[in-house]
């Protein structure tokens, strides 16, 4: 609990330096490699799956993502 | 093309599933696992289709299909009297070929041997999603997918809302929560769950609910930021039903299924920071923290660097460090259980850590066609590595 505290303290701070990008200043931001993996989803997956079937903690990935029964 | 390009500028940052154009993605891996205990290698090859059309500017459809087999053998206890010498694995998963030992029979101490469990399985994945955005641009997302092994049938139904802040679209809040109820085949020889006796199998279940909230913000023109706060909760029957233990009941050895508590409930955190350093260099960070009640609590820690050599072709490389702490009821593999309620000697579940290195290359054949290779090392100090190759193509329509 205290570090899911601590992150959101650090969330609040951060927040705090967000500036007011325009549409057109977005160029950077709008880039595949800005992207989590580079907006590659298929290999986003697989990555998971290997962390999923090797260790005993999952999650931060979004609510779906479907199952495993990771024998 | 305005519309689309000015959606992608939009909406690009934090939705996973917008891109904003049609795809189709096609993906092969071949992976390659060993554990220095047992020796034994079990390449697999795991093709992914990946579709994503948009149907005017309100409406995307995603869909996916993943033939995998990425679950691993985890060694286990068995009895080494049965006959192995054939190649045969010393236990059989198959509901149509009894075990070659009843778990909760008497075994000899010397007989009690301890490896990996020799299966070919496959696991077949699918997935769709369809996303509404409305007037103002949130966007509201449902989706529905179905992984199917021969002894694992898992359905889910999730649902996420995503919702601008403000005018400018620099901020969001996602909130998202996903529903599975799985199916469990169990193999019932000397399994007290089954009412069997004769070693048929039955069937059980498994309630899996997820949630997930994630504010995402612009820093600046060059960077961003994501945090999240997760929580999940498991019930019925999570024990894995082929991993064993062994049971030193004063003198007397047996080996029976692991047992695991009914209800697991988690939470946790993470955060992402993604910023270009130039026109050349991006850095994306990852820290991720979980706990449940299993008092199991893990870190992970990330950084991928991406560097484009020029319009066409760009190379990465990613670093993650991973810790975890043991849950409650988890004995190593050489302290045998006597009484406890709980027991499991799964190697997931007990203190790690692990190091996974990264390298890629991706190159942009054409306007419409780019390839990526990415080779992908996991190392963990319960003497298991493996090693990823994942090659893919996508082709923008």
């Amino acid at each position: 609990m205290k570090h899911s505290i601590f992150l959101l303290l650090c969330a609040l701070l951060l927040s705090g330096c967000i500036q007011n990008v325009k549409p057109w200043q977005k160029e950077t931001l709008s880039k595949s490699h800005m992207q989590d993996t580079a907006g590659r989803t298929l290999l986003k997956s697989a990555k998971e799956q290997i962390f999923i079937s090797k260790e005993g903690s999952r999650g931060g990935s979004g609510a779906g993502g479907g199952g495993c029964g990771c024998k | 093309m305005q519309i689309k390009l000015s959606l992608s500028v939009a909406t690009l940052l934090f939705s996973s599933y917008l891109y904003a154009e049609d795809y189709v993605t096609t993906q092969f891996m071949f992976y390659d696992e060993d554990h220095e205990v047992t020796n034994i290698i079990s390449p697999i090859i795991a093709p992914s289709l990946e579709v994503n059309l948009d149907f005017g500017t309100d409406y995307t459809f995603n869909g996916k299909i993943t033939v995998d087999a990425v679950s691993g053998a985890s060694p286990t206890f068995y009895d080494k009297s049965f006959d192995t010498s054939s190649g045969a694995s010393p236990y059989r998963y198959s509901t149509s070929t009894p075990s070659p030992f009843a778990r909760g029979e008497e075994v000899g101490e010397e007989e009690i041997g301890y490896g990996l469990i020799n299966y070919a399985e496959t696991r077949v994945f699918g997935s769709a999603a369809l996303t509404k955005r409305l007037e103002n641009r949130d966007e509201m997302t449902f989706g529905l997918s179905y992984s199917n092994e021969h002894d694992y049938h898992i359905p889910e139904a999730s649902f996420s809302y995503l919702h601008w802040l403000d005018s400018g679209k620099n901020s969001s809040l996602e909130g998202s929560v996903a529903v599975q109820r799985a199916d469990v085949l169990l193999w019932c020889s000397g399994n007290p769950e089954c009412d069997s006796s004769s070693g048929a199998s039955a069937v059980t279940h498994q309630n899996i609910y997820n949630a997930q909230l994630t504010y995402a913000f612009t820093i600046d023109r060059d960077s961003y930021a994501k945090l999240s706060v997760f929580g999940s909760n498991e019930n019925g029957y999570l024990t894995n039903q082929y991993l064993n233990v062994v049971r030193n009941k004063e003198g007397r050895f047996y080996i029976e299924n692991e047992k695991r508590p009914d209800l697991r409930t988690a939470y946790g955190a993470k955060i992402h920071y993604a910023k270009a350093l130039d026109r050349q260099w991006t850095l994306h960070t990852n820290y991720r923290y979980y706990r449940d009640d299993w008092e199991l609590d893990s870190h992970a820690i990330e950084g991928e660097l991406y560097y484009a050599y020029n319009d066409k072709l760009s190379f990465e490389g990613g670093l993650r460090y991973y810790t975890q702490s043991s849950a409650e009821f988890y004995h190593g593999q050489n302290d045998y259980f006597t009484t406890q309620k709980y027991a499991s000697t799964d190697l997931r579940l007990g203190e790690l850590s692990s190091m996974n290195y990264l390298l890629g290359v991706d190159y942009k054949n054409s306007t419409k066609f780019s390839s990526y290779l990415i080779l992908d090392y996991y190392r963990q100090d319960k003497d298991t590595q493996a090693i990823a190759v994942i090659a893919g193509q996508k082709y923008s329509f």
